[in-house]
């Protein structure tokens, strides 16, 4: 009786969040391009005009988050499996992604997918140089369980092989006092600072708790060992298994007492069930709330966001009990990220992402992506994925470029100095070689009505990336400079031969869109 | 002309970004002493090992009952008398682990030198007070015990490096506004100043933007981006990303003309990455007089220290990588002439379990390190070995070493070196104070003079 009254508070309240406090923009209308592609540039791998326009067709935010949250799921796996005629490489596993990511209509989940893939990292590890498939699956675990409750989700993660072996809990075992061995920490503790409560105590609205102006520690060295002991005894389902979730051998698990943030495990337990017990500890935890709503709130909206925007999405969590559907649909309707961009503190927003400013390059050029193989790109933008350099991701949450600031701009970690030419000259390599030829297994990038605009409506062909490219940011200067640019390469006054005519339009639509994919505007989401 | 416009409008750009951007008062340095030096050419280089060296099986305490405690303390992990290159040092005996037996040889040489038990403190501290003395926060854990490596100020993360303070601080002339700190494929909160401007070298050199397409309108690459950032936006943020931008370009644009002035060929076939970035280092190093420069730091890591899995193998791979790549660059630099003005240091972010989960260890805390060049009194093992015995005051329950010398003590000889005097390294290292007062510890003092003398005066 007690916990049927608990649910129903728990769901009214859900409903009162959303209907009627107007934290939440549900009931916004979509009023102009400019703001649909805003927000598709939030939610997805970049706006397209029909995405626009399907958008403005569905009047609200809230139809179009529903419509995706509903739509049937990619799966990666499969694709890659397809490809099995080849030795399966790196290459395939890459592909595989951009195909999906810039072709698949489930983009909010993808997006949100990708999110999770930097929080819970598997990067490369050793042994995994075969396993391409096996990874493949272990991303597809991200993608089912986006919308799911974050529970589910961490106890996938926590099963799966891969993760099993990059953090080594796969056969951990329990300790053997006459070798003076001990659990493994390892997965215990990287859980506990990344995956679920991070470092030190937080505020409901995100701020670090302070004890007589010191930080204080989530966890202890004792709480790693106890729960190090709950994750024993876990092993491949089969031989070479990659892909089920590790079953448990109950000889090598510690099934003794566990305390583990002062909440006891009781003796004698199955693997499984330890586990169970100790994952509910973590996710009902009150930091994992606010730790991991305002990450993905930074993946998705803004590096900075408000003490208040980080208190209601982390509400949200605690209350639907880690629902990720809700978390992201509250993130990407709440007031912060909707309300219009010129009321907006001079600090909103966030750097984009380099896969995912590549990936709506591509998506804004009317790419069809049939890659059989894709060189990784971190080597020139200094991200892929699944290809971290550590569990600690390709750039940290808390990265300051300026020392002495109190903002944070994660993705400018990886804005080095030699990232940041690479990745120009990787951009011009792309954008001077704008060709679609289909039948070729490569990325086909199709200028058709550009063509034709750059030559007889310069306006028009800016406007058009403005809006693609910048959601509309950039200003008359800027939109100036690209014309005069266009338009310092002249048509041949007499002997049109139409070839050079389109040899001269694609000239000025490649010049064009590099100047703007070179301008500090592009890079920014707001 | 050109060059002071560009410095103007940098300035509006500071001044601007300041006036916009909340500061973090706690953020703001203490203001720091000139550090005056002399007229001799001086590089640091500093390269960590990521992922915590497991440095119990790096150098060992072989006198009998030590070594017979050592395997007794790691069963599966402890080296057997076959993998170990054994030597004699002041009638003490220890060994190094077999995979190092190019470092063991300039350690004959008396170019190279050990420390012992190193590790990351805010106070001194010994086990029987461990739990009542202030220890740095997040023990054992990656990224903060490498950023105590890397700031020396445990207590507020994510502000200043050390390196990037000493950069400050230097009374040095600067020729043309070219960093004096580097990272070598790497950034690292090492090198983050409030002032100076580290440059993050690729590891194949210095990545230049390609030449521009013809262009009716721009003459260059540079002057494509200067015109894009003539622009100014309502966001702080865009506009810090602008000057990061304009700078990388006018920085590899200068950084390049100097690299192309040497015929050192860093990037050779079958080097490893380590190897390559070293010898950069050395390119980079033999330039300084067109750098203008008389004092450089470079920051470079090597990755996969973090053992947890298969530790004995792993190492194995990891150390014949580690000494092959050191070997080369100590030759190279002596083949460069440059030997003399030179001086590199291991850290790493931990030292690891002395027990093990069978196959690996644990993230630890106290650990071995060595540093080599002209200027160090090598041959020699410093500071305490501490005693494996499960149970001994040197571990702690869960048998972590517990330090017995600070990183401020490892790197004061290092930094007086460098020119640094005793009040700037109390600046630079807030802590160093507290951490030298060792009334209440009563261990053995074992001097950390791995300095040659004339270099301390």
């Amino acid at each position: 009786m007690k916990y049927l009254h608990l649910k129903k508070k728990l769901l009214t309240s859900l409903v009162l969040t959303f209907l009627s406090t107007n934290i939440m923009a549900d009931n916004i209308n979509v009023e102009s391009d400019i703001e649909a592609s805003r927000f598709l540039t939030q939610a997805t791998f970049g706006p397209t005009i029909k995405d626009i326009q399907e958008l403005k067709e569905m009047k609200t935010y809230e139809k179009w988050v529903d419509t995706q949250i509903e739509l049937p799921y990619t799966k990666m796996a499969p694709k890659i499996y397809s490809m099995r005629g080849d030795l399966l490489t790196e290459a395939h596993r890459q592909a595989v992604w951009w195909n999906t990511v810039i072709n698949e209509k489930d983009q909010l989940r993808l997006r949100t997918a990708y999110a999770l893939s930097q929080i819970l990292v598997t990067g490369f590890s050793k042994g995994f140089a075969k396993k391409e498939y096996e990874r493949t699956a272990y991303y597809d675990i991200l993608i089912k369980n986006s919308f799911s409750k974050f529970n589910t989700l961490l106890k996938e993660v926590t099963l799966n092989p891969i993760m099993g072996q990059y953090l080594s809990m796969l056969d951990n075992k329990k300790a053997v006092p006459q070798k003076n061995t001990h659990p493994d920490e390892n997965f215990a503790r990287e859980i506990m600072q990344l995956f679920t409560i991070g470092l030190s105590e937080l505020n409901p609205d995100g701020s670090i708790v302070l004890e007589n102006g010191k930080e204080v520690a989530s966890y202890t060295q004792k709480d790693i060992e106890n729960l190090a002991r709950v994750f024993t005894g876990w092993q491949l389902n089969s031989r070479k298994d990659y892909i089920s979730q590790m079953k448990c051998n109950e000889t090598f698990h510690d099934s003794n007492q566990k305390i583990i943030l002062g909440k006891k495990i009781e003796a004698g337990l199955t693997c499984e069930d330890d586990l169970d017990r100790a994952l509910q500890i973590l996710t009902t935890h009150k930091n994992t709330s606010v730790f991991i709503s305002k990450q993905l709130i930074q993946k998705l909206i803004t590096s900075n966001p408000t003490p208040e925007y980080i208190k209601d999405i982390s509400d949200i969590f605690k209350e639907s009990q880690g629902d990720l559907k809700l978390v992201i649909k509250g993130i990407l309707l709440h007031d912060e990220a909707r309300i219009e961009r010129n009321k907006k503190s001079s600090i909103f927003g966030k750097f984009k992402e380099p896969m995912i400013r590549l990936s709506a390059f591509y998506r804004a050029t009317n790419t069809i992506s049939r890659l059989r193989k894709s060189t990784p790109v971190k080597v020139f933008i200094g991200q892929t994925y699944l290809d971290a350099g550590s569990v600690f991701n390709y750039f940290r949450p808390t990265y300051k470029v300026d020392p002495s600031s109190i903002y944070v701009t994660p993705e400018l970690q990886i804005a080095t100095d030699s990232i940041l030419p690479k990745t120009s000259n990787f951009l011009e390599k792309k954008i001077f070689n704008l060709t679609c030829k289909v039948n070729n297994l490569k990325l086909c990038i199709k200028l058709e009505d550009e063509l034709i605009w750059v030559k007889d409506d310069v306006d028009r062909f800016i406007n058009h990336y403005n809006l693609l490219l910048f959601a509309g940011t950039m200003s008359e200067e800027m939109k100036s400079e690209v014309e005069n640019y266009i338009k310092s390469f002249k048509y041949p006054t007499s002997n049109k031969k139409s070839k050079t005519v389109e040899q001269i339009s694609r000239k000025r639509a490649s010049h064009a869109l590099f100047l703007m994919m070179s301008m500090p505007e592009q890079n920014f989401q707001q | 002309m050109n060059s002071r416009r560009n410095f103007l409008k940098k300035l509006a750009i500071t001044s601007c970004a300041t006036l916009l951007f909340k500061v973090d008062s706690l953020a703001v340095e203490k203001k720091l002493s000139k550090i005056q030096i002399d007229n001799t050419d001086k590089s640091l280089v500093f390269l960590m090992l990521n992922g915590g060296n497991d440095s119990a099986n790096m150098l060992i305490d072989k006198e009998d009952e030590a070594y017979k405690i050592y395997k007794e303390s790691r069963p599966n992990i402890a080296l057997n008398e076959d993998e170990l290159i054994e030597f004699e040092v002041n009638d003490s005996k220890y060994a190094i682990h077999y995979k190092l037996k190019n470092i063991f040889k300039m350690f004959e040489r008396k170019e190279l030198a050990f420390v012992a038990n190193v590790g990351t403190m805010i106070k001194p501290i010994k086990k029987e007070t461990f739990e009542t003395t202030e220890k740095p926060p997040y023990l054992y854990s990656h990224p903060t015990q490498r950023a105590h490596w890397q700031s020396m100020e445990p207590l507020e993360f994510l502000k200043t490096g050390w390196g990037g303070r000493i950069s400050d601080a230097l009374d040095i002339s600067r020729n043309e506004n070219l960093p004096l700190i580097y990272g070598i494929g790497t950034k690292s909160l090492f090198l983050k100043a409030n002032n100076s401007k580290a440059y993050i070298f690729d590891n194949a050199g210095v990545i230049d933007f390609k030449r521009l397409r013809s262009s009716n309108i721009y003459t260059s690459r540079k002057d494509f981006f200067k015109k894009i950032n003539d622009n100014t936006n309502s966001n702080t943020l865009v506009n810090l990303y602008r000057d990061l931008q304009y700078s990388t370009v006018e920085k590899s644009i200068k950084i390049e003309n100097i690299l192309k002035q040497s015929e050192i060929i860093v990037d050779i076939k079958g080097h490893s990455t380590l190897t390559k970035n070293l010898m950069l280092i050395s390119k980079i190093i033999s330039l300084r007089a067109e750098f203008g420069l008389k004092r450089q730091i470079f920051y470079l890591n090597t990755s996969g220290y973090d053992t947890h899995h298969n530790q004995k193998s792993n190492i194995n791979s990891l150390y014949n990588n580690l000494d092959t790549s050191i070997n080369t660059f100590n030759e190279q630099l002596k083949s460069l002439g440059l030997y003399n003005n030179v001086l590199t240091f291991i850290g790493s972010d931990f030292g690891r379990t002395i027990t093990s989960n069978e196959t690996g260890t644990d993230h630890g805390w106290g650990g071995h390190y060595f540093v080599f060049g002209e200027a160090v009194k090598g041959g020699e093992v410093y500071g305490n070995m501490p005693s494996l015995k499960l149970g001994s005051s040197d571990l702690t329950n869960r048998h972590r070493l517990i330090p017995t010398t600070s990183l401020e003590e490892y790197l004061y000889p290092i930094c007086r070196w460098f020119g640094l005097n005793n009040m700037n390294i109390k600046e630079i290292f807030p802590h160093y104070e507290a951490l030298t007062n060792k009334e209440d510890i009563n261990y053995v003092e074992k001097k950390l003079d791995f300095i040659k003398d004339e270099y301390l005066i």
